[in-house]
């Protein structure tokens, strides 16, 4: 859902998938994913502190949180999809993932998101612990979604198999 | 002398006295100045045993300006040279003892129980010396209580029946030697400790509720200590003891009565918080039925035969009050009403389930329903299941002090996040972008669907909101460090004039911001035109009322020094433009009920053209004109048609804002509350308003396009999100107009805007503070009906056209807008009904979180300080929102009516 709106405010349109492999096409996509990891960076951050987080105090801490989670969403699909908008806004709906491998980075990147959204909600508690400390607890959270999304995602594909090949006819 | 409040207290008891009003709290002279006239005079004289002097001005001057404002330290420093001036006219024998009756909070208010508030400073000061060896370093805490017992037997009078104190012992030690003194504090505690005994046991006479096995305990507690003294007395006249033991004697016994004092207190203030728990789950149990009969009930109010059930829980409530008058029981009103509640209740679950087999049957009929996949009903639960689970985290964070004291920040998080996942299920579902025909095609051919840019703009400008909305929080003194928003300060705390002009601009240029955005909108869709009272009202009375506003803020953010000889002009601008303000907004109320319609008719059939589009003939040459979108009402049309036979000359009434004549009239109204809402609050509390205006349009225009982008083919229906994002936004904005759920922080100056002298009455305070206290919960229940009427009004022409394509006949394609309400007048009743039962049943539940909390939590420590005043306003806020939702709806049913006069008007032409 974040990643959607990553593509879409970036604003930057996606060339043609031309087929050249040539070096200096290599370095310009590096470049063009460096610039969109970037850009998904500076989006976490609105967004984070749109839904809260202090704007000045500690801004440090809010942005390495928004370099975390774009480490945990971006860069996957960066890694995967390359720097193309379109598929990554095609992956992110129903339908849309067409092997295992779009499966596998819906549910990572879902669960690292809901994880950090689940990681706001100790923070109001009065247990005085060290790691209700913001934005920690939101680190915590996206960290144990990102591996419960890699734990899940296998047994998810496991158990809908007969749907999946059924879906990539 | 002074505060007049004793003199309510106890009439006619004093032998002289001189009170002075005491409720105004932006008055912070009069009473004090008043005592210091007549203090000394009167201490001087000589001729009284006691005298109370009630100071309120450092009262007075906290709640208007905080602890930290020059005017405390004045008038602290006049308190400061009385009191030292006080101390030169004493006698030698006179006890002087100044007591404050409470604290405050950093903000300079009480009523709570925080340390801040609870603690006052007690000063004991008498000529002769009171403590044989220098008064003690760290002096230990007095409970307010003890202040009776000793103050009685100081007096000389008999200790009060029904005290439970403990008697100052310092105060009773005299002037002779360590024996003497601890003799003396010995018989003072007898005789406080006889009196409690006395209490203790004709209460436990009298009512049931303090255990008994305490009772006993304290009871042979007493009677050990009492026995040691008598014994003690006789060795002591007798000479028996030596010094040193007797002393010790002396101190244990002292221990002795100390304990019995201090435990007896324990006892009481244990065991008079008293609970009925059959009460409070039978309580539970109506309110939690009661959402389940909105849910059911919005569920089935498409169905016809929903008047059935209405009349079946009549029936049965009737029911109920008959048995109950018949079996005579002699009850609380409030039982009674509870009863007849339940059985109407149960008259409607009754008919309801009776009504279900058939239904079932009915479905199996048709095998392909029935036989719906597991997996598909998950689908269909999923749509509503999202909502209801940011509802339900809602209602589980009232079951945690932190989450109820941390609730400012979770709304807007929760709304957040509900507005997120909203937009995030329409891609989800793929209705962003629009569908490819082959799911293998190259990605590049996957584009965006037009309406998503703006769908995501109106999220951003939502968080944006949201966000925004948070630098306008009261704070609670559980939270360290929290700094109040400096916006709910009155504009004349601020000491800057430069910083006070600006921010006086910056108030009045968001009302004016208010008027013209509301006067842009009723120009846009065309309900600006017409010559009728409320139109003009709106045209000419919107801006004075605005003026009023802004001269009212203008007087009263100037000091009270700088206007020196202008004070009486200024008297009298200060109760006269907060009343016209009032009268504006009462009149123009009254105009929306007299004559809601705000359509502008121009009648073209007299003219002999052969076609008359509506457009032709506009009454004006606006620019703004172009966009108005006129109406002809296809009935009407149908009916000149088969009138005018042959066809060949048409005619027809062009009306300008026909279809948005319901909610014109609901913009109107809200407006003119949110006026007088904006007056109740302190000047830069505007911009917040300004912010809620905006943030319920931007969550109207998400809900429409969200609709839209759906597809629904129902656009009666509201979905639970719109529903969901409406009641949060209320709870956010409780929270944004600087309010928060506990007594310290309720906005009391509300009560004396345009009233400067006492008020005759308790109702009409009552009602202005009631108002400043639940302002969003007005405004949301009132505009509430928009959400139903909203999506109508967006309906653009383009879209319209591709519907109707399929109809041929349609030559004119003009957005039907809301008269397509009209077509539908049955199903347009009933989806009222549904949209304010959706509304209820949210409340409702947030609601019935709050008494379940305060409920199972009643003996947590935090209960009075948060769960119950959460309780309080939340139910408070329930009440208020559901009499403000009756009202909106009922609003549209007068405009219903009003338009069908319109008419009928129109037709005889």
């Amino acid at each position: 859902m974040f990643q959607y709106y990553c593509g879409l405010r970036s604003g930057v349109k996606p060339n043609p998938s031309s087929k050249r492999s040539s070096f200096a096409h290599k370095i310009s996509r590096f470049l063009k994913c460096c610039i969109y990891f970037f850009m998904s960076c500076i989006v976490f951050h609105g967004i984070i502190v749109l839904y809260g987080a202090p704007l000045i105090e500690s801004v440090l801490e809010t942005f390495l949180f928004a370099v975390l989670l774009s480490t945990f969403t971006t860069l996957n699909c960066l890694c995967m999809l390359g720097p193309n908008i379109q598929a990554w806004i095609r992956v992110f709906s129903k339908n849309g993932a067409m092997s295992i491998w779009d499966n596998s980075l819906q549910i990572t990147t879902m669960c690292s998101i809901v994880g950090a959204w689940l990681g706001a909600f100790p923070i109001p508690l009065d247990w005085d612990r060290p790691w209700q400390v913001w934005p920690i607890s939101c680190s915590l959270g996206a960290t144990f979604g990102y591996v419960a999304g890699l734990i899940i995602a296998p047994l998810w594909i496991y158990w809908n198999r007969k749907q999946l090949t059924y879906k990539s006819r | 002398m002074g505060d007049d409040t004793w003199d309510g207290l106890f009439p006619k008891m004093f032998s002289r006295s001189y009170f002075f009003p005491s409720f105004n709290v932006k008055d912070l002279h009069t009473v004090d100045n008043g005592i210091l006239q007549h203090l000394y005079t009167t201490v001087d004289g000589g001729d009284w045993d006691l005298l109370i002097a009630h100071f309120l001005g450092v009262d007075h001057c906290g709640h208007k300006h905080g602890p930290d404002h020059p005017e405390m330290a004045k008038k602290l420093t006049q308190m400061n040279e009385m009191i030292s001036s006080l101390v030169d006219h004493l006698e030698n024998d006179t006890l002087l003892l100044v007591a404050g009756d409470h604290g405050m909070t950093d903000t300079g208010d009480h009523g709570g129980d925080s340390e801040k508030e609870v603690n006052a400073a007690l000063f004991v000061y008498s000529k002769t010396p009171l403590f044989r060896a220098g008064p003690p370093e760290e002096p230990e805490t007095v409970p307010q209580v003890n202040l009776v017992p000793t103050l009685a037997l100081l007096l000389g009078v008999p200790i009060p029946y029904s005290s439970i104190g403990e008697v100052m012992a310092d105060l009773f030690e005299g002037d002779g030697d360590a024996v003497t003194a601890a003799l003396s504090q010995l018989a003072a505690y007898h005789v406080n400790a006889k009196q409690v005994d006395r209490f203790l046991d004709s209460y436990a006479l009298a009512a049931q509720d303090l255990p008994g096995d305490r009772l006993q305990q304290l009871k042979e507690l007493f009677t050990a200590a009492a026995e040691e003294h008598a014994q003690l007395l006789a060795q002591v006249q007798e000479g028996l003891l030596a010094s040193p033991e007797l002393e010790a004697q002396l101190g244990r016994l002292r221990g002795h009565f100390q304990r019995y004092l201090r435990e007896a207190r324990a006892v009481c203030t244990a065991s008079w918080a008293r609970f009925h728990p059959f009460r409070m789950v039978a309580g539970c149990a109506l309110i939690a039925a009661s959402c389940l009969l909105c849910y059911v009930a919005s569920e089935l109010a498409n169905a016809l035969d929903f008047y059935h059930h209405c009349f079946y829980s009549l029936f049965g409530g009737l029911l109920a009050a008959a048995l109950l008058g018949w079996a005579r029981v002699d009850l609380d009103p409030v039982l009674v009403v509870s009863w007849v509640a339940a059985a109407s209740q149960l008259g409607f679950f009754w008919h309801w389930w009776s009504q279900r087999p058939r239904r079932i049957h009915r479905a199996s009929v048709r095998p392909p329903v029935a036989s719906m996949g597991l997996w598909q009903r998950l689908r269909a639960w999923l749509g509503p299941a999202l909502p209801l689970g940011i509802l339900a985290l809602r209602c589980g964070a009232m079951f945690s002090d932190s989450f109820v004291i941390a609730e400012s920040r979770v709304v807007p998080f929760l709304l957040a996040s509900l507005a997120m996942l909203w937009v995030g299920k329409l891609h989800w579902d793929g209705q962003l972008s629009t569908p490819s025909d082959a799911p293998k095609q190259p990605p590049g051919s996957l584009s965006c669907h037009k309406e998503s840019w703006p769908l995501l703009g109106l999220l951003a400008a939502l968080l944006v909101c949201l966000r925004l909305s948070s630098l306008f929080h009261q704070c609670r003194d559980e939270v360290p460090y929290c700094q109040p928003s400096p916006c709910l300060a009155p504009l004349s705390s601020l000491r800057s004039p430069q910083a006070k002009n600006l921010c006086y601009l910056l108030c009045v240029a968001s009302l004016v911001g208010l008027v013209y955005a509301v006067r842009r909108w009723l120009r846009h869709y065309g309900n600006l035109n017409s010559t009728s009272p409320l139109v003009l009202f709106v045209r000419w009375g919107f801006p004075l009322t605005a003026f009023c506003i802004a001269c009212y803020w203008a007087v009263t953010s100037g000091t009270e020094d700088t206007l020196g000889k202008l004070q009486e002009l200024v008297q009298v601008a200060l109760v006269a433009f907060p009343r016209a303000v009032y009268g504006l907004v009462a009149a123009g109320l009254l105009l929306v009920l007299w004559k809601p319609v705000t359509v502008f008719a121009q009648d073209n059939r007299a003219t002999a053209g052969p076609i008359v589009t509506p457009y032709q003939g506009a009454p004006s040459s606006e620019a703004d004109l172009l966009h108005v979108i006129s109406q002809i009402y296809r009935r009407m049309q149908e009916s000149l048609n088969s009138r005018l036979e042959g066809g060949s000359r048409w005619a027809a009434v062009a009306a300008y804002g026909l279809g948005s004549v319901y909610s014109a009239a609901l913009v109107i109204t809200l407006t003119l509350l949110g006026f007088f809402l904006l007056l109740l609050h302190s000047e830069r509390m505007s911009l917040s308003f300004l912010l809620l205006f905006l943030e319920a349009f931007v969550l109207l225009r998400l809900h429409v396009s969200a609709m839209s982008l759906a597809g629904e083919a129902e656009p009666f229906v509201v979905p639970w999100n719109a529903v969901i994002a409406w009641v949060l936004a209320t709870a956010q904005f409780f929270y944004s107009t600087g309010h928060q759920p506990i007594f310290p922080t309720i906005h009391w100056n509300a009560a004396f805007v345009g009233f400067h002298e006492d008020h005759a009455t308790h109702l009409v305070p009552a009602l202005l503070v009631a108002a400043n206290t639940f302002a969003s919960h007005i405004l949301f229940a009132v505009g509430c009906p928009l959400l139903l009427l909203w999506p109508f009004l967006c309906e653009t022409p383009g879209s319209r056209r591709k519907r109707l394509k399929k109809d041929p006949q349609d030559e004119e394609q003009e957005p039907l807008m809301e008269m397509r309400l009209r077509e539908a007048p049955e199903r347009f009743s009933a989806m009222l009904l549904q949209l304010g039962l959706k509304y209820l049943f949210v409340l409702g539940m947030q609601l019935l979180a709050c008494v379940c909390t305060a409920m199972i939590l009643r003996r947590h420590l935090m209960v009075w300080k948060v769960f119950a005043p959460k309780f309080l306003f939340e139910a408070l806020g329930f009440v208020v929102s559901y009499v403000c939702l009756l009202l909106g709806i009922s609003l549209v049913l007068r405009v219903d009516c009003a338009v069908s006069a319109w008419y009928r008007q129109l037709e005889p032409r």
